[in-house]
């Protein structure tokens, strides 16, 4: 019986604003996510306990004493006993204690003794409630200061003392004393409006920030402004003071976390380090945990960071050496004028430098720095390669003879060879280590007719050897800038983005694949996967910042690029697969970064100064990483280490999502591949567990140019996403061992200038082989914000789209679109702003198409007639309109019935509507479209409607979700709409919903807007 | 309205122009009052958060204009805390809504008489907190009723704009103590895209038992205590209680004949593209010298 379907969210993602170390237990962290309360232990990542403390409202803030927890966010508020909180015997459902107030609450935080809580609300007025009881005791505000506040915060000093500062909208900063309910001051120096402000522990200092983007220092004792810093590019939400009043934490819409030093003598901000920590946009949630110098951050992405705030990182993790203080190891060591450091590699002993006198120093693990020896023939130009785990160092000079050492482990040679290749002379000597742990060493020679000179070095612990070497044809206009061994294949990056691959054994040059991105270098190629003994995948990184999955069948010499994305963070220089994600570094500006691609996020920058200068990334272990650079004359060894930070929560877009789509695919399985499409124009492709309604980021696709409108996944493998700038992208999915990988495959050529000329929506009939039976292709229907529709042919195997139909509806903007096949005829049907819906027969129009399902939506064409030059056919006049709506139709979905079909549509007048549409036969005199509106439901929601999905296990049941952030499920078996169930969801602007089956028979459905909600439907 | 790029996709952004509006919203009112003839018999309105001035624009032209000749023209008094270029026949208030003194003044102009219209299309700036921002949008269209429960005729009419939201609804219940008729209108120059709509609240109802009186230690919730229009009022228990929901009726506005704001309209070829002027500049915003600084270089990471 339909009345017995019920809604229960299994997941829900959305911002965190609200987060609290607990510092009673050395490990606890509070986050709100939206109503619901999450407790983390953040020294190993782990979820402890979820409860809902709130019915609707958002958690914004905590604060506790001794075992006694607040809750607050908009009107609510509650207090709850830690026990009760932590017992994971009780109910999740904590919601029963909320109260509320008559106000929206800035801020809360208890009394000296603990008694009461003191909440400050948005009109400046303090509250205390009785901790205990939870019941108001009395108001207090200051005469004539009722003025809307935008922040606040409450510093209890002592017994006596409380401040409260609050933040304005207006630009003022005003700090009262709660008991003798004065105005202490009312500081002026902001524009706009205040978003934070904070009174330091020791009463030293006031910190705020406004709408003009600065952080302004003031003296608390005088009211004087001390210092106003510069640094975010966007509003400053949250700001911290921690390490005893010496340092400032600042949180921001630019997505940064700033650290500040507050230099005590000067009385000034100092800034000390940027993080980039979240996505799209907007840092709200802060917290500081002192004794170990962590900060937990919360985005409107719903991820949750714990990130590492030392403010001596940089410092401690850095060590820098002048050349003098390098060779005064040895006391003998007679530094020559003008020598540098020519060259360096991290072996597992040591790092190992060689200067311009070609004299080799070593700096062993017990941080000693110990003379090796020169090597004449080394002075004024060497390269230097290596095999770190080997403890294998070789130094290649320009007329052409290399030095190879071995060390053990105490740093003492054991092995010492030269090698000469007869070359005029070598410009450039690389190195890669094979899977087998070979090292191969490259030479190449500016006379562009000399073949590459390629030495392979087989070794054990106590012993290496060097092969003769063998050489390598290229085409005499490349130059080399990379290459890798996978199994017996030599790959080789150029410049000018072009790859050679080469047989190990016989050096033949099996490929040339020219100009795989428009310009540059490639940087690197990395071995990912071996699929088959012909068959591997490899990852090419080009410097303008594409990355590329290259797949290579030896067998038929085939290849393709099954992955390819742009980092769009200046330039790339390699890669690094780490379990199941992939690891990108280079440089922007005048920093060198390392970036988590896989998972969306950086981990770690060195302010080096820029690209320009010699540096080397050697990864330690999965958690630590050293950038090693030369900067002026100096050497800095940067180590980068992770071990403290952590995501405890994923997290998605961080803006809104406009359209989601979650692929069909095979049945036993227990995740779903799923995509979605946001405001911040990107792609993400993610996993989603059937069971427990999370996500899992694989991929954030940046390609599109402007906000979507619309993702959906065609079939198993294809996916069409597109927006304004009449983007229209192809995608193929490739599933992996690992991970899915994602290709573009095809672009629709855009037609107008028009930058606003947006694609609202599509639809799609795979097309077969009237011969072969094999798809070949697909037809594309499009509706366009300028009225127009249009269909199109992609062909798979030429990857282009060619234009079939065109017509227009009036003149205002289509928002849905729809095939529908039947008695062997085509129909599309359109929804606009108008609220109109509009059927049209386009069956003539598609010919040479024939229909070979009408349930499987599938036509069959014999490719030979679609000739390219066909006229492009004109749409005929609608044959059925009926408006259903008073103004836009946001979405809508049809089901076919044995007379036609039925479309539920959802509007922007709040109204949901049930239509029948009848197609009779040719042969009939009736019309051969004729609509009807079955059922109205005015009301069916407080809000816009913009999204309405057919449930898959109930045909007859919709599932609608709504601005007013409801989702709610609808039936229609009766011919009527009937409400079955409402509930509440935590994302807001609630835009998209995709659905699909779930484990057990339950009915999955998803949800994005602001976040990202999974509900089980039952 | 800056010069910009988008003169090439905002129909109703490049007819104001052309038009001589200072914004492209002066067609939203003009829209609202095609269905629901806001202006007949006007005499007294108050145009509130009335700057860059589009709407003042309209009911000078509608109000004034058309009736300057009559003996008495009908009196219109616009109110921001931004400073107004001056109108014909309106008089601009740089004032605080929520002060008394405002109020007062309001009534000297009219002569001690009530209003007859009441107008506010203000907005605050988002933060993109959701909650946050219908909150502050909320306490905006409340500090106008304030003012507006104190100026405004019996029968009189109030429209403001509003973002639906999730507590629209709430907004729409309180209203509908105060007034005969709320309804939820949309101009289709409002793009379908935003969550913006306008309240219409027609034949205002002064309640008996409750006086509004605006003082500035008294903030809005303070205000509309006792008025009994089902707003939440602070209790010693804090107890947790569903306030009243109601949805109000959506209207549409505008002939479905009129432009579309959400579609894309290729512009006549004759009429080349030039960028208009913009007809008011645009204020500095509070981040002007930190996008300076950004611009410069001054700021790294």
């Amino acid at each position: 019986m339909a009345s017995s379907t019920s809604l229960k969210a299994l997941h829900q993602q959305s911002p965190v604003i609200g987060a609290k170390f607990y510092l009673p237990e050395n490990n606890l962290l509070f986050v709100g996510h939206g109503p619901i309360l999450k407790v983390y232990d953040h020294t190993n990542g782990e979820l402890i306990i979820t409860k809902r403390i709130f019915k609707k409202n958002k958690i914004h803030g905590i604060c506790y004493d001794h075992d006694t927890i607040a809750f607050y966010g908009g009107r609510s508020l509650s207090l709850l006993n830690y026990d009760t909180i932590m017992n994971t015997d009780s109910d999740e459902d904590l919601t029963g204690d909320e109260k509320m107030i008559n106000d929206w609450i800035i801020t809360g935080e208890f009394s000296y003794s603990g008694l009461e809580l003191f909440i400050l609300t948005a009109h400046n007025v303090i509250l205390s409630i009785d901790a205990y009881s939870g019941s108001l005791q009395w108001e207090k505000s200051v005469y004539g200061e009722k003025s809307i506040l935008y922040s606040g915060s409450i510093r209890v000093a002592s017994r006596h003392d409380v401040f409260i500062n609050a933040g304005t909208v207006m630009g003022g900063v005003i700090i009262w004393d709660l008991y003798k309910e004065e105005i202490k001051y009312n500081l002026q120096g902001h524009q706009g409006s205040i978003f934070n402000v904070q009174v330091s522990e020791d009463l030293r200092h006031i910190v705020s920030c406004s709408d003009d983007r600065s952080i302004k220092l003031w003296d608390f004792q005088t009211g004087e402004l001390l210092s106003t810093a510069w640094g975010h590019t966007a509003r400053i939400w949250n700001l911290k003071f921690y390490n005893a009043g010496q340092n400032l934490i600042s949180v921001s819409e630019d997505l940064t976390a700033r650290i500040w030093n507050i230099d005590q003598e000067q009385r000034e901000l100092v800034a000390n380090l940027t993080l980039e920590l979240h996505h799209g946009r907007h840092i709200w949630g802060l917290d500081v945990k002192d004794d170990q110098l962590i900060a937990a951050t919360g985005g409107n992405d719903g991820r949750v960071r714990i990130i590492d705030v030392n403010p001596a990182k940089v410092e401690q993790e850095t060590e820098a050496f002048e050349i003098e203080e390098i060779v005064s190891c040895d006391g003998g060591y007679q530094l020559t004028k003008n020598e540098l450091i020519k060259g360096f590699w991290q072996l597992s002993c040591g790092l190992v430098v060689i200067t311009s006198e070609g004299s080799v120093f070593v700096y062993d693990n017990n941080k000693k720095w110990k003379f090796v020896k020169q090597f004449e023939q080394m002075k004024g130009f060497s390269l230097t390669n290596g095999h770190s785990q080997q403890n294998i160092i070789t130094f290649t000079n320009a007329k052409g003879t290399t030095q190879l050492l071995k060390f053990n482990d105490e740093c003492e040679i054991i092995q010492e060879e030269t090698i000469v290749t007869e070359v005029t002379k070598i410009i450039n000597a690389i190195s890669t280590v094979s899977e087998d742990g070979k090292l191969y060493l490259l030479f190449e020679s500016p006379n562009k007719q000399e073949p590459l000179k390629l030495y392979e070095i087989i070794s054990t612990s106590d012993k290496f050897t060097v092969s003769p070497f063998k050489e390598l044809t290229k085409s005499p206009t490349f130059v080399t800038t990379c290459f890798t061994i996978s199994a017996d294949l030599i790959f080789i990056g150029f410049r000018l983005s072009s790859i050679g691959i080469y047989s190990l054994d016989t050096c033949e040059e099996l490929k040339l694949i020219r100009k795989v991105s428009l310009s540059d270098t490639v940087t690197s190629i990395t071995p990912y996967k071996q699929n088959t003994e012909t068959e591997s995948i490899l990852t090419v990184t080009n410097r303008d910042g594409l990355y590329l999955y290259l797949k290579y069948d030896q067998s038929n010499n085939e290849h393709s690029f099954i992955h390819a994305n742009d980092l769009r963070k200046g330039f790339v220089e390699g890669a690094i697969h780490q379990q199941d994600q992939l690891l990108l570094y280079g440089f922007k500006s005048s920093y060198f970064y390392l970036y988590n691609e896989s998972r969306d996020y950086e981990i770690g920058y060195v302010n080096c100064g820029g690209i320009h200068r010699l540096w080397k990334l050697f990864p330690v272990s999965s958690e630590q990483f050293k950038f090693v650079f030369i900067r002026a004359s100096g050497l800095f060894i940067r180590t980068l280490s992770t071990t403290k930070e952590r995501h405890l929560s994923d997290g998605t877009h961080g803006r809104e999502i406009r359209d989601l789509t979650i692929r069909e695919g095979e049945s036993d399985v227990t995740t779903r591949l799923m995509i979605t499409g946001a405001e911040d124009t990107t792609l993400k492709l993610t996993s989603l567990d059937l069971q427990t309604g999370k996500t899992l980021t694989h991929w954030t696709m940046r390609k599109h140019t402007s906000g979507l409108q619309k993702v959906k996944f065609i079939n198993d493998n294809l996916v069409v996403s597109c927006g304004a700038r009449e983007e229209l992208f192809v995608w193929e999915i490739t599933d992996e061992a690992k991970y899915p990988l994602m290709a573009l495959i095809g672009s629709l050529k855009p037609e107008s200038d028009i930058p606003d000329l947006r694609i609202m929506d599509f639809d799609s009939l795979f097309v077969k082989s009237s011969d072969s039976g094999i798809v070949t292709g697909f037809v594309l229907g499009c509706v366009y914000s300028d009225s127009t529709i249009k269909t199109f042919y992609f062909d798979l195997q030429t990857k282009t789209f060619t234009v079939l139909t065109e017509g227009r509806y009036k003149t205002c903007c289509l928002w849905d679109f729809r095939f529908v096949l039947h008695n062997q005829q085509i129909y599309i049907v359109c929804g606009a702003t108008d609220g109109f819906l509009t059927v049209w027969n386009i069956t003539e129009q598609l010919a040479p198409f024939k229909i070979l399902s009408e349930d499987e939506l599938t036509l069959s064409l014999n490719v030979t007639q679609l000739d390219e030059s066909r006229a492009i056919s004109k749409l005929a006049d609608p044959l059925n309109t009926i408006q259903i709506h008073q103004n836009g139709i946001k979405d809508m979905d049809l089901i076919k019935t044995s007379a036609g079909f039925q479309i539920v549509s959802g509007g922007d007048d709040n109204g949901l509507g049930l239509i029948e549409f009848t197609i009779n036969s040719s042969a009939s005199s009736e019309a051969e479209v004729e609509s009807q509106l079955l059922s109205f439901a005015p009301d069916a929601a407080s809000s816009t409607i913009t999204s309405v999905c057919l449930a898959p296990s109930h045909k007859s049941q919709v599932i609608v979700c709504s601005v007013d952030q409801y989702v709610r499920v609808w039936d229609f078996s009766s011919g009527e709409l009937v409400l079955v169930d409402e509930k509440y969801t935590t994302v807001a602007d609630t835009g998209s919903l995709d659905v699909t089956k779930g484990l057990d028979g339950a009915d999955l459905a998803l949800v994005g807007g602001v976040g990202l909600a999974c509900w089980e439907l039952k | 309205m800056g010069k910009s790029s988008k003169d090439k996709r905002d129909l109703y952004y490049r007819k104001a122009k052309e038009e001589g509006w200072r914004a492209r919203s002066a067609f939203k009112l003009l829209q609202l009052n095609d269905q629901f003839q806001l202006f007949k018999g006007v005499r007294r309105v108050v145009d509130l958060c009335a700057a860059p001035g589009s709407w003042s624009q309209v009911l000078s032209r509608e109000l004034y204009e058309n009736n300057k000749d009559s003996e008495i023209p009908p009196k219109i008094v616009a109110v921001d805390l931004q400073p107004m270029a001056p109108i014909d026949g309106v008089t601009t208030l740089q004032a605080d809504i929520t002060h008394p003194k405002t109020l007062s003044k309001i009534l000297e102009i009219f002569g001690g008489e009530p209003a007859d219209f009441v107008c506010s299309d203000g907005a605050p700036d988002v933060t993109g907190l959701h909650d946050l921002d219908e909150y502050i949008q909320a306490q905006l269209i409340l500090a106008a009723l304030q003012l507006t429960t104190c100026l405004l005729r019996p029968g009189g009419t109030f429209v403001a704009k509003i973002f639906r939201g999730r507590d629209i609804d709430l907004m729409y219940s309180q209203l509908g103590f105060l007034f005969e008729k709320v309804i939820c209108a949309k101009p289709r120059s409002s793009r379908g895209t935003s969550l913006e709509a306008f309240i219409v609240c027609l034949g205002y109802k002064p309640s008996t038992t409750w006086k509004p009186t605006l003082d500035l230690n008294v903030s809005t919730e303070d205000f509309f205590k006792g008025a009994n229009i089902g707003r939440y009022e602070l209790r010693d228990d804090l107890e947790y209680e569903e306030e009243k929901r109601n949805v109000a009726p959506f209207v549409a506005c505008g002939d479905l004949s009129s432009y579309d704001s959400d579609a894309t309209y290729t512009l006549e070829s004759d009429i080349t593209r030039i960028s208009l002027d913009p007809v008011q500049g645009p204020t500095a915003p509070p981040y002007k010298k930190a996008l300076e600084m950004k611009r410069n270089g001054e700021i790294k990471r």
